[in-house]
Parts: C-alpha cells; sequence; structure tokens
C-alpha cells in the first residue's frame, strides 16, 4: 500500500492540485482566485503529464552524437504536449485577465455575484 | 483528382487562419466582410468536392510533416465530415448575412474587423476539430474555439454581454480541463494520441487491466464535452450567453459552435473507443438519460422566458437534449439520427435566431414577447422565417424537423430497448415545443399595440440568407431518406479506419 503510494506520489499530488483548482475555480466568488484555480488546474494536468514521461535512468532527448542508441533517451511526445498546454493556457488566462480587467473597470468589483447584480439592474434600468 | 482532393481540409483550415490574420492587417471593414465571405464559402465548396470524392473512393487520411503513422499528426476526411463541413461554415457564412444590420448598428467599426476575424478563426477551428485525427490536436482547437467564440459574444462591449463572456469562458475552462484530462489518461494507458493507432491499442488493452484507466478517461472526455456542448445539468452558461449576444453571433453559436464537439465525440465513439467498447462502459445509458431531461427540462424552461431571444436559446438546451438521446440509443441507427439533427438544428435554429434579430429590430431593439407583438406586421419576410423555423422544430410534416423526429423514432423500433419511453418523452417534448412555439408566432403575427411605431427597413442580407434557410429546411424536410442514408455511410466509414 504504502509502496504504491510513494510510486505514484506525482499522480495523487496532480488529482489533488487538480481538485482544488476545480473547486477554486467554480466556487470562488473573486475573479482573480478563479482565474488562479484556473491556473493551479492546468499546472496539475501538466504535473500529471510530465510525470507521465519520465523514465527513471535516461536523459533529455537531446542528441549528442549522431546514431546514439534511441533506448537512452526520453520520450519527447509528453514534453511536447506539455509546452503545448502552457501555451493554451497562458492564452485562455490572458482572456479571463481582459475581460476581468473590463468589468472591473466598468462595476468597480471582483466579486462575480455583484457584478451579476449590477449587471441585471443595468438590464432593467434601460 | 483524388490526390488534389487530398490536400483540401489542410488546405481550408490554413486559408481561414491566414484569412483572419489579413483581415486584423488590413482593418477594412468592407474589404475584411468580403473577405471573410469569399473565404467561408470557398471552404464549404471545398468540402462539397471531399464529399463527393469520398463518397466513390473512400475515406482518407492526410498526413502532416511526413512523419508515418504512430508519431505524426494527420487530418481524415470521410463523408460524414464532407457533409458538416460543407453545412455548418454555409451556415456561419448565412447568420453572418442575416444580422448583418444589427450587428453594424450595435458595435463599433473600429471593432468590426476584429469581430470578422475572430469569426474566420472560429470557423477555422471548427474544421479543424471536424476533420482532425489526433486527439491533442482536437484539444488545441477547442480551447481557439472556446476564445474566439468568447470574442464574437463580447463584441459589443456593454457589461452584461462581459458578464456573459467570463460565464462562458470559466464553464469552457472547467470543460477543456477535463476534456484535458482525459486524453492524458489516454495517452499514459495507451501511448498514442492519433486516433487510428489508438483504435488498435485500445482494443487490446481494454479486456486486461487497462480497462479501468481507459473507462475513466472516457468519461472524462465525455464530460468535458457535454460541458462545453450544453447537455442538461451543464447548460447554466449557454441561454445567458446565447441571448445577450449579437444576432450574428447567437446564430453562429447555438447552430454551430455546440455541434463541434458532438461531431467529435461522435467520432470517438466510433473511432477511437469503438461501439462494442462503449457499449460496455455504459455510456449510452447515460446519455439517454441525460438527453431526456435535457428534451423536457429545456422546454419547461423556454415556456416561461419573457425574452425571445432567452426562450430560443433554451430551446436549444432541448435540441441538444435530441441529439444525446438519439446517440443514447445505442444503436448506429441513433447515432445517424443524431448527425441527422446536427444538420438540421444547424440552420433552423440559426433562422430563427436571425428573425428574431429582424423583428426586434423594426420595435427598437427590444427583445421582449410585448413589445415584439405584432411586429411580424411590419417584415413579413421575418416573420414568415420564425413560422417556418418554429413548425420546424415542432416537428410538422415537409419541413427539416420532422424527418429528425422521423429518424430517431425509427432507430428506437430498431434498438427496442427503450422505444415506449423514447416515443413517450418524444411526443411530449414535440407538444411543449408547440407549447411555446405557437403563442410566439401567433404573437408577432398579432395586432400590435396602440400607439407604437414600428420600423420598416429593407435588408436584403437578410432577405438572401433566409431564403437559403427556408429552401434548406424544405429540403430535408422531403428529402430526408436520402440524406439519412449518406450519411448513415459517412457514419459507417468511421469505424472502418
Amino acid at each position: 500500500m504504502i509502496n504504491t503510494v510513494i510510486e505514484m506520489r506525482y499522480e495523487i499530488a496532480s488529482f489533488i492540485l487538480f481538485a482544488i483548482g476545480l473547486i477554486c475555480l467554480i466556487t470562488d466568488k473573486h475573479l482573480i482566485k478563479k482565474i488562479i484555480g484556473a491556473g493551479i488546474m492546468d499546472s496539475a494536468l501538466f504535473l500529471y503529464l510530465a510525470a507521465g514521461g519520465y523514465t527513471a535512468g535516461r536523459v533529455a532527448p537531446i542528441l549528442a552524437a549522431p546514431g546514439a542508441d534511441p533506448g537512452k533517451y526520453i520520450s519527447p511526445v509528453p514534453s511536447g504536449l506539455v509546452l503545448t498546454g502552457i501555451v493554451v493556457s497562458v492564452s485562455t488566462l490572458a482572456a479571463l485577465l481582459a475581460l476581468t480587467y473590463s468589468l472591473n473597470k466598468k462595476y468597480g468589483t471582483m466579486m462575480i455575484d455583484e457584478i451579476i447584480e449590477k449587471a441585471k439592474q443595468e438590464v432593467k434600468d434601460s | 483528382m483524388t490526390s488534389f482532393v487530398n490536400n483540401l481540409p489542410m488546405l481550408s483550415i490554413f486559408l481561414l487562419t491566414i484569412n483572419a490574420l489579413f483581415i486584423v492587417l488590413i482593418k477594412k471593414t468592407e474589404i475584411s466582410r468580403i473577405l471573410l465571405y469569399v473565404s467561408i464559402l470557398l471552404v464549404s465548396a471545398f468540402a462539397v468536392l471531399i464529399t463527393i470524392s469520398t463518397l466513390n473512393n473512400g475515406a482518407f487520411v492526410y498526413v502532416l510533416g511526413h512523419f508515418p503513422a504512430p508519431w505524426g499528426n494527420e487530418l481524415r476526411a470521410g463523408p460524414l465530415e464532407g457533409v458538416m463541413s460543407t453545412v455548418l461554415p454555409l451556415v456561419v457564412a448565412l447568420s453572418l448575412m442575416g444580422g448583418q444590420s444589427e450587428l453594424l448598428a450595435s458595435v463599433s467599426s473600429k471593432k468590426l474587423p476584429g469581430y470578422y476575424a475572430s469569426v474566420s478563426l472560429l470557423t477555422a477551428s471548427m474544421l479543424a476539430i471536424i476533420y482532425t485525427n489526433d486527439i491533442f490536436t482536437a484539444y488545441v482547437f477547442i480551447e481557439i474555439s472556446a476564445i474566439t467564440a468568447c470574442a464574437t459574444v463580447a463584441a459589443r462591449d456593454d457589461g452584461k454581454s462581459t458578464v456573459a463572456t467570463i460565464q462562458y469562458l470559466v464553464y469552457g475552462i472547467v470543460g477543456s480541463g477535463f476534456l484535458l484530462l482525459g486524453i492524458a489518461i489516454l495517452y499514459r494507458s495507451t501511448g498514442h494520441l492519433l486516433m487510428s493507432s489508438l483504435r488498435e491499442s485500445i482494443a487490446k488493452v481494454f479486456t486486461g487491466t487497462a480497462r479501468l484507466p481507459i473507462t475513466v478517461s472516457f468519461a472524462f472526455i465525455a464530460l468535458g464535452l457535454a460541458i462545453k456542448s450544453a447537455l442538461f445539468p451543464f447548460h447554466n452558461w449557454l441561454p445567458w450567453a446565447h441571448a445577450v449576444a449579437p444576432t450574428g453571433s447567437s446564430a453562429i453559436l447555438s447552430g454551430t459552435v455546440i455541434k463541434v464537439y458532438i461531431i467529435l465525440l461522435i467520432k470517438l465513439i466510433f473511432s477511437v473507443y469503438s461501439f462494442e467498447v462503449c457499449r460496455q462502459m455504459h455510456i449510452f445509458e447515460v446519455f439517454f438519460v441525460l438527453g431526456l431531461l435535457g428534451m423536457t427540462f429545456g422546454s419547461i424552461r423556454a415556456l416561461y422566458q419573457s425574452n425571445a431571444k432567452r426562450m430560443a436559446a433554451f430551446s436549444s438546451v432541448a435540441q441538444v437534449g435530441y441529439i444525446y438521446m438519439a446517440l443514447g440509443l445505442g444503436t448506429v441507427g441513433g447515432a445517424v439520427a443524431a448527425c441527422l439533427q446536427i444538420l438540421v438544428h444547424s440552420f433552423t435554429k440559426a433562422m430563427i435566431f436571425s428573425s428574431i434579430g429582424r423583428l426586434s429590430e423594426s420595435v427598437h431593439h427590444k427583445l421582449d414577447w410585448v413589445s415584439l407583438r405584432g411586429s411580424a406586421r411590419s417584415v413579413p419576410f421575418a416573420g414568415i422565417v420564425f413560422t417556418l423555423g418554429g413548425l420546424s422544430l415542432c416537428g410538422i410534416p415537409t419541413l427539416a424537423g420532422f424527418g429528425v423526429k422521423y429518424a430517431i423514432a425509427q432507430s428506437a423500433l430498431e434498438g427496442q430497448s427503450y422505444f415506449l419511453l423514447s416515443m413517450l418523452v418524444l411526443g411530449a417534448s414535440s407538444v411543449l415545443n408547440a407549447l411555446y412555439y405557437v403563442p410566439a408566432i401567433l404573437n408577432v403575427w398579432n395586432r400590435p399595440q396602440v400607439g407604437e411605431e414600428h420600423i420598416k427597413v429593407r435588408d436584403m442580407g437578410f432577405l438572401l440568407s433566409s431564403s437559403i434557410f427556408i429552401l434548406l429546411n424544405i429540403f430535408l424536410g422531403i428529402y430526408f431518406v436520402p440524406v439519412l442514408r449518406f450519411v448513415a455511410e459517412g457514419v459507417n466509414m468511421l469505424g472502418s479506419f
């Protein structure tokens, strides 16, 4: 039991982080905290992918000399996936931050429930 | 000829992406609009060629960058992909054309090139999701479609549309988070990302110890795609986002964007997990139940809406329920009926949204039913379009919605397992649809309120786009049996790769 936990420590950590990020993203009312939650959720996924890509005893896939034994290197695909994922995550977070900035400028608060109340009031008034 | 057609899927995606760049650089509204229409119609014509070619010669795979199967990235095109990528870009172009006058009135001219660029990118990402044979590429383009769809919702730049956008984006991030988690689990238990390699690998390891991770991976992927496509308990973001967006965006989002994720799901069921494995995972039962709940719940909520666009948005929730319910029948016929419903609902809902936009324009951009009363008398053609769209969703014969209900009923009869239940809910949901569409139709044709000034304006774009929508609707209402056979061939070819 304890050996499995030690062996799977990266996976377990990434699932816990994913859950923390998800709960933060869904339940927190503060927009910036929501965005931090989204960041944690994405990082947890990258940890999970990167942990899967690591094989003990092998080195980074940088070819030192032509004709080297491919068995000495780790698979480069998971690292590529993580890099692509980081780019995607940065752009969604940037979009979220831009929207938050414009909402904050308009309503002067970061709490999503207050913003929704004010927006509904605005619709009623018009 | 064949080798030329093989390049078309990549060319379509590339054309629309480059087009977005050009539009941003040129910054001239008129030129960018023409560029957008031309490129979308060109892409749609490419897809017609792909459909004809693949019906004769079978589906093909386009290898990107000359890396062979287990390592490289591929696009795959068959008749199903061909039909979908003919109809969906066409609906995007026609929706834009129908909502153009409202767009010009409500969005500042400085922002229009940006809007057109995001529509171009959105269409490119939809095509990429339809054509791709690699699940990670699908994930990347799903994120691109989420961001660009948000940009089209937020085009007006007022408070309520920004709030709706942020909610849409938060739901989108949750959905794609689950999707990426599922893909990561699948990748770690099989070591592949290409659909064809995944299929072989899953067939080998599903019987052994990897049964649990593969089931979990599909559960997460299905959950992610269900959130993105607004299946019943995850639909909260849809009504608001689709109701506050400009009319063209509402039509594009409700008609096409939410369907793309379901097409990806159907592709995953047939060409990755295979039908038999999905049946063993009991995923169809879940889809069936949630679909039924969505059909009834969406219609009931639509009954109580005082805002016309919100009613249409809740009706979309109900119609997405139809798609999942047909898919959940667990037969090939059910999946074919689901594909037909995707096609039919894409232009029926686009038609309803653009006609609502036109009707509300005649009553000073108000959207509540009281103000809309009698608006069809000032813009009769929009009234006719709204009437036909509503009746089509109620399932009146000779209109497209009837074909879908017929196909679902027929495949429920073949499946036999939940025949009675599906018939009952199909009937009840049709009655519910009629309960809100018929009063709405009567309301817009009613005598207008005393002292109400209506604006009468001609709009050639709306006239043209809606005429095509009506023709498509009547065509599919009468000739749905050949179309159904055609789609069935495409779905069957998905399994053969």
